[in-house]
């Protein structure tokens, strides 16, 4: 895990950086926790700007990744409790939600939640049928029905499964 | 709605089930073209690997059921695309495949569905006088070349003494798909209960007598890679005269399990080949277990606080390692006896696609009448070799039930 101690043109603890959303909202991070992405990390590396801009992540979604950024900073919290957090920090998100999330987590470079994401966006697929995958991903279906029916008969039995689900 | 890029895509896909993958085939193009590629087969099993998940327990003895180890709740049956007898053993897992010894063997991935028939194989070696034959068959992943190997060593033994008087060892490679033969086994297979589960390391092992001491025994292994042979250090003062020592895996841990009438203690080898390595894993005795129990321990908790163990094939406990006590576990569905192996589920390629595929065409039947005639005089020949075979295969050798010894 990344520390604050690390040597760096920016070493001091309780300095904070100024991050603002591709809609204009602005949020104040302790730089222990803005280093916990790496993207920051590199940004805050090289330029002396204390005001970070990011044009493709939303407020929402931002303020989502600073939550878990600061808690994750947090000395005080046990290794445990972030653990806890982490669930509970997926948990009953919708998968647009987690969409933006995956992403904007992709893009800051934080890979324990970008793996967190992942694994609950997994989740949630698991027992989804290939239509709800194609409109959630926005996939265009490019086989013909002859090709797709082959692939279907081919592994009938991973459809055979009374709880597949289409919303 | 966001635009997720192929990569990220990808890194999704890793963290699910085969069952899943199989079915997400039929989204696109690419995402079938992905789902079947060598590389994302490799990386979705590390996944697991790493992260523990997409575990089950298969369950051999009469039929084959699997279990998912993280609900353990229902024993689903499994139903082997290719002739199969209730009673036929399976090997250890490896990556997600077993060896299911029919006549003839057969490479399975239960998950898949996908199998592979291994070719026909006879015995070379000229039986000795007055001499019965007994095969055991080893299987594992050659790392080295990616390959899949099966081992099979024919043990020749006195009919009246049941002496060892030699082994003939061949292997296969599914890489090849053929047999060839290799230097025979140096030692016999006495505690062997019809074939080789301990797979650790790329290496089969296997219990000998010490020809110096026939207090103790030895731990021999076998790598699937060099093909060559070599010793490990069993556990400090382990005896075997009045005591019933197992060899055993848990968790890629070699293991050795002593049982006496009064308890049962478990070994494990924490650093693999490291003498000192070997720590006391758990006592345990009666009433937390029965009597004469015989216990094989098969995974750890994803806590790693408790250890499940399958107690006389009958039933499954969870032992919880800091309080020291035992918790049934309640399988639904799960057959009165049973041996159960601990594996990962993988979408690993046996080759056994082009025969689903084809049973898939059969059903065109109807409509393609001209190739029908053609496949139906192609399917009788196949069938007519297939049974030459089996012929073949049943009066070569006598593969011993799972358990042989288990029953006696």
């Amino acid at each position: 895990m990344v520390t604050t101690d690390e040597k760096g043109p920016l070493t001091a603890k309780k300095k904070s950086v100024i991050i603002r959303s591709c809609d204009g909202d602005e949020f104040l991070v302790s730089e222990s926790a803005a280093v916990l992405s790496t993207s920051l990390k590199k940004i805050l590396e090289e330029k002396e700007d204390r005001l970070i801009h990011l044009s493709d992540i939303d407020n929402k979604t931002l303020a989502m990744v600073i939550a878990y950024l600061s808690t994750h900073a947090d000395d005080g919290l046990s290794d445990d409790l972030k653990r806890s957090f982490d669930q509970e920090f997926v948990s009953g998100k919708e998968f647009d939600v987690l969409k933006y999330l995956v992403l904007a987590t992709d893009t800051l470079q934080v890979t324990c939640l970008c793996y967190t994401v992942a694994k609950k966006m997994a989740d949630i697929m698991k027992n989804k049928l290939v239509e709800w995958v194609r409109r959630e991903f926005d996939i265009q279906n490019d086989y013909t029905p002859e090709a797709e029916a082959e692939i279907r008969r081919l592994d009938a039995w991973a459809w055979d499964d009374r709880q597949l689900e289409d919303d | 709605m966001p635009n997720i890029p192929f990569e990220l895509v990808e890194d999704i896909l890793r963290r699910l089930p085969v069952k899943s993958l199989k079915r997400f085939r039929a989204v696109a193009k690419s995402w079938c073209f992905l789902i079947d590629s060598d590389n994302f087969i490799k990386l979705h099993l590390r996944q697991s690997l790493i992260t523990n998940s997409n575990r089950h327990l298969l369950l051999g003895g009469l039929g084959l059921y699997s279990v998912n180890l993280d609900s353990l709740d229902k024993a689903h049956a499994i139903k082997p695309p290719f002739y199969y007898k209730s009673v036929d053993g399976i090997s250890n897992s490896c990556n997600g495949i077993v060896l299911v010894m029919s006549d003839p063997p057969v490479l399975y991935n239960p998950f898949t569905r996908g199998y592979k028939v291994l070719p026909n194989c006879c015995v070379e070696y000229p039986a000795p006088l007055d001499s019965y034959s007994k095969t055991a068959y080893g299987f594992g992943y050659d790392s080295g070349n990616d390959d899949y190997k099966v081992i099979r060593v024919v043990e020749f033994r006195h009919e009246i003494s049941h002496v060892w008087m030699a082994s003939e060892t061949k292997i296969y490679g599914l890489k090849s798909n053929s047999w060839r033969r290799i230097e025979d086994f140096p030692y016999p297979l006495p505690f062997l209960r019809g074939n080789w589960r301990v797979h650790v390391n790329g290496a089969l092992h296997t219990l000998v007598e010490d020809p110096d001491n026939m207090d103790a025994a030895r731990i021999f292994a076998f790598s699937v890679q060099t093909e060559k042979h070599y010793q490990l250090h069993m556990p400090p003062g382990v005896r075997i005269r009045g005591v019933d020592v197992n060899l055993d895996v848990i968790d890629g841990c070699l293991s050795v399990v002593c049982t006496n009438r009064s308890r049962v203690i478990i070994w494990v080898m924490k650093d693999y080949g490291v003498k000192e390595s070997w720590i006391k894993l758990l006592t345990i005795s009666p009433p937390a277990i029965e009597r004469n129990d015989f216990v094989k321990p098969l995974v750890y908790s994803r806590d790693g606080d408790k250890v499940l163990l399958n107690c006389d094939d009958k039933r499954l406990v969870w032992y919880d390692l800091r309080k020291k006590t035992v918790d049934n576990v309640d399988v639904d569905g799960i057959p009165f006896v049973f041996y159960a192996e601990a594996c990962v589920e993988s979408l690993v390629e046996l080759d056994g696609r082009d025969v689903v595929k084809k049973q898939g065409k059969e059903m065109d039947k109807k409509k393609e009448k001209k190739e029908n005639k053609e496949k139906i005089r192609k399917k009788s020949v196949k069938h007519l070799v297939s049974s030459a075979t089996l012929v073949l295969f049943v009066s070569a050798i006598t593969i011993p039930g799972p358990w042989s010894e288990n029953f006696v």
